[in-house]
């Protein structure tokens, strides 16, 4: 078990006193920002491994925190969000957030999405030169693609969009950073994403009507789960 | 009418016979001067004059004086009439042919005038009808301004009535009118007439919007031309009207909906809150209880309780807040020990926040008031939960409860950090919730908007103070109707 400081923020006292005592019993330390202010100044000072961020904030939007984190810092960011907020989501995604969760969350779910960003957090630290998670594994330096010990020949895009997946293993990539990284342009036609990402998991799932390498985080992007960990 | 005519006739025949005299006098006057001929003018221009002033009829009789005049004034042999020349005859047909024409002149002089001065009438009244309909805002002011205005300018009795015969002025029924205004909407005709009363169904966009009744008081005949352009006139401003109340529906409903809508995600917002909690810390203690604390399990499930709690407080306040939207006939109203309610309510607080110093100072005995009980209780709860919430642990809460003419005043304060000058209008609106000092706002921003609603519904009033006391603080006060007759009562 990776053990971090975990930055809290969130304006709800309730939520708070329910997520800190199973953090902290996973041996994290764990800092309480109850708004924005204090969410930047507790950045600055304690230098957290992962943020767990409310996009709901009293004193500012949850964004302008992300863009003040990643001014400094590319620390992973969590965004806890309500469901209905779909657009704010991916506007924090696409601010600079590495992933997120819906209110009311799932505990396990959120204590998987932290152990992801501080895997991430470890791998960010040296550079990544091969990807090897489950049946599949990537040479980021050769292009090489092995699925089950078997190389798989990939086009120059449907690599791009799987590497770009595996950079960010365990965590969602909207849209538009997939779409920049395989077309090159983010605003280019999510419709040639769908088609990629169907010819991908024709190559790499066993069953790909029910993928479980690639999942559709529906309406914000995808994301490429690692060691068989549960989203 | 006739009377007035016939004096009119007696005055103009006596400046006539006047005039003739003058011109007689005149003449006999130059005569010898002037020979007959020329003496004949001056006659022809008398009748002239009589005819053009006082029409055909006096031109008659002013000819046959004239000639009269002439014949025994001037001609020879005088003071006798004698028709025995042709001559003779000439001066009675000159003046009888400038008779007619003068008079026939005059008089078509006088129609027309009468004629513009009659037309003036009926714009003026169209002027007016037009003014009070433009400014008429339903249909009974449209039917009040068409009814004044016509019969102010032109004596026309013109009422307004709906297709089933209904008076829209909001005046007296007319039920004799209804065959003819039933006959006037089946018609499709542009006007009927039955016995001097004239019915013009006034068509709609889509369907009769109404029917215009007119007449005279002596059942003389109507202006069709006038009338029409009445109806249409008063057809475009029932149409108007129609189409402005069918907006000011559109408009309410698209406020109702967005209210709704507003309602929904600030519930649903305010819903997952608790829920997450809740979940959380249900969740930690399934996996990973056996590594808390005592401590840590028991603050959990502390949390767990009030989490729930705040849960069900939310939902009786969206029950309750249905209820008051529901108007004041969904309330209940009964006679309410008010004391004894508010210290069960102070009770139920000091469980929920035991640091809190509660001091409650009424006087002996009971004040009843008459309200519902369910949302007494409830504003009650709601007020006194805001006190503790805006204020730190410790600190007091004094309510204070008391008679105040034929009101009950509770007045609730805290010591909490106060409510801004610029957000205390906003505090009573609906999801309007004061930014607490430690971050998030806990209530449901409901709490105020009901007791509004409560308190206005059961006939009282509510008002806030803040600061209150040493720039600090927030006092609630409340005022609620006493039971009426009831003497006091020693229930306590």
């Amino acid at each position: 078990m990776t053990s971090g400081h975990i930055l809290l923020v969130d304006d709800e006292p309730a939520i708070v006193a329910a997520l800190r005592p199973v953090l902290k019993t996973l041996g994290h330390a764990v800092t309480v920002a109850i708004d924005g202010t204090a969410a930047i100044a507790n950045f600055t000072l304690g230098d957290p491994d992962v943020v767990l961020l409310d996009l709901g904030l009293p004193d500012m939007d949850g964004k302008d925190v992300i863009r003040a984190i990643r001014a400094k810092a590319n620390t992973p960011i969590i965004v806890i969000s309500a469901r209905h907020q779909e657009a704010e989501k991916i506007a924090a995604l696409d601010e600079g957030a590495d992933d997120y969760v819906d209110k009311p969350f799932v505990l396990g779910e959120l204590l998987a999405r932290v152990r992801s960003a501080l895997r991430r957090r470890e791998v960010l630290a040296k550079p990544i030169e091969t990807f090897d998670s489950g049946p599949l594994s990537i040479d980021f330096a050769t292009r090489v693609v092995k699925l089950r010990g078997e190389s798989l020949r990939l086009s120059p895009k449907e690599y791009n969009l799987l590497r770009t997946l595996a950079e960010s293993a365990g965590q969602v990539v909207t849209q538009r950073r997939l779409l920049a990284a395989g077309w090159g342009r983010s605003e280019a036609d999510p419709q040639y994403l769908r088609v990629y990402m169907g010819m991908l998991r024709q190559k790499l799932e066993e069953n790909p009507s029910e993928p479980k390498l690639i999942l559709t985080e529906p309406g914000v992007g995808y994301r490429l789960m690692v060691g068989g960990e549960p989203a | 009418m006739l009377k007035h005519r016939f004096q009119m006739d007696w005055t103009r025949l006596f400046w006539a016979v006047a005039l003739l005299a003058v011109t007689s006098a005149l003449a006999v006057s130059v005569d010898g001067v002037l020979s007959e001929g020329y003496i004949s003018l001056i006659f022809v221009t008398a009748v002239m004059v009589n005819g053009a002033l006082h029409g055909l009829g006096i031109a008659f009789i002013s000819a046959l004086l004239a000639d009269v005049g002439f014949d025994m004034l001037i001609t020879e042999p005088k003071w006798v009439i004698t028709y025995s020349h042709p001559n003779d005859l000439a001066a009675p047909l000159v003046f009888t042919l400038s008779a007619l024409i003068s008079g026939l002149l005059s008089g078509r002089l006088k129609d027309e005038a009468r004629r513009v001065r009659q037309r003036n009438v009926q714009l003026e009244a169209l002027l007016e009808a037009s003014g009070g309909m433009q400014r008429a805002r339903n249909t009974h002011e449209v039917a009040t301004a068409l009814t004044a205005s016509v019969i102010d300018q032109t004596g026309i009795m013109a009422t307004l009535h709906d297709a089933a015969g209904q008076g829209l002025d909001g005046g007296d029924a007319y039920p004799q009118l209804v065959p003819l205004v039933q006959e006037a909407v089946a018609s499709n005709a542009e006007w009927i007439s039955r016995n001097g009363v004239w019915a013009f169904p006034l068509p709609g966009s889509t369907s009769t919007l109404g029917v215009l009744i007119a007449q005279r008081p002596d059942g003389a005949p109507l202006d069709q031309g006038f009338m029409l352009a009445l109806a249409r006139m008063t057809t475009l401003a029932l149409e108007r009207v129609h189409l402005a109340s069918r907006l000011a529906e559109a408009h309410a409903a698209a406020r109702a909906e967005e209210l709704k809508s507003a309602l929904l995600s600030s519930v649903s917002h305010d819903l997952r809150s608790p829920l997450t909690a809740i979940n959380t810390a249900a969740a930690s203690l399934l996996a990973y209880g056996e590594h808390f604390d005592p401590e840590t399990s028991r603050e959990l499930l502390t949390g767990i309780v009030e989490e729930s709690d705040r849960l069900n407080h939310l939902t009786s306040n969206l029950l309750q807040m249905s209820r008051l939207q529901g108007g004041p006939g969904g309330l209940s109203r009964s006679v309410l020990p008010a004391l004894e309610m508010t210290r069960n309510a102070i009770e139920r607080q000091k469980r929920i926040a035991p640091s809190h110093q509660f001091h409650v100072e009424a006087p002996d005995g009971e004040v009843s008031v008459l309200a519902d009980a369910t949302l007494f209780d409830l504003v009650l709860a709601n007020v006194l939960q805001n006190a503790c919430l805006y204020s730190p642990p410790g600190s007091a809460v004094n309510i204070r409860c008391e008679e105040e003419g034929d009101m009950c005043r509770i007045a609730i304060s805290d010591e909490g950090v106060g409510i801004p000058l610029s957000e205390q209008a906003r505090v009573f609106e609906r999801f309007y919730r004061v930014r607490r000092e430690d971050g998030a706002p806990r209530g449901t921003g409901l709490g105020l908007a009901i007791a509004r609603g409560f308190v206005e519904a059961s006939g009282g009033a509510i008002e806030l103070a803040s600061p209150w006391r040493d720039g600090r603080g927030t006092c609630i006060i409340i005022r609620l109707p006493l039971v009426p007759s009831e003497p006091r009562s020693d229930t306590a």
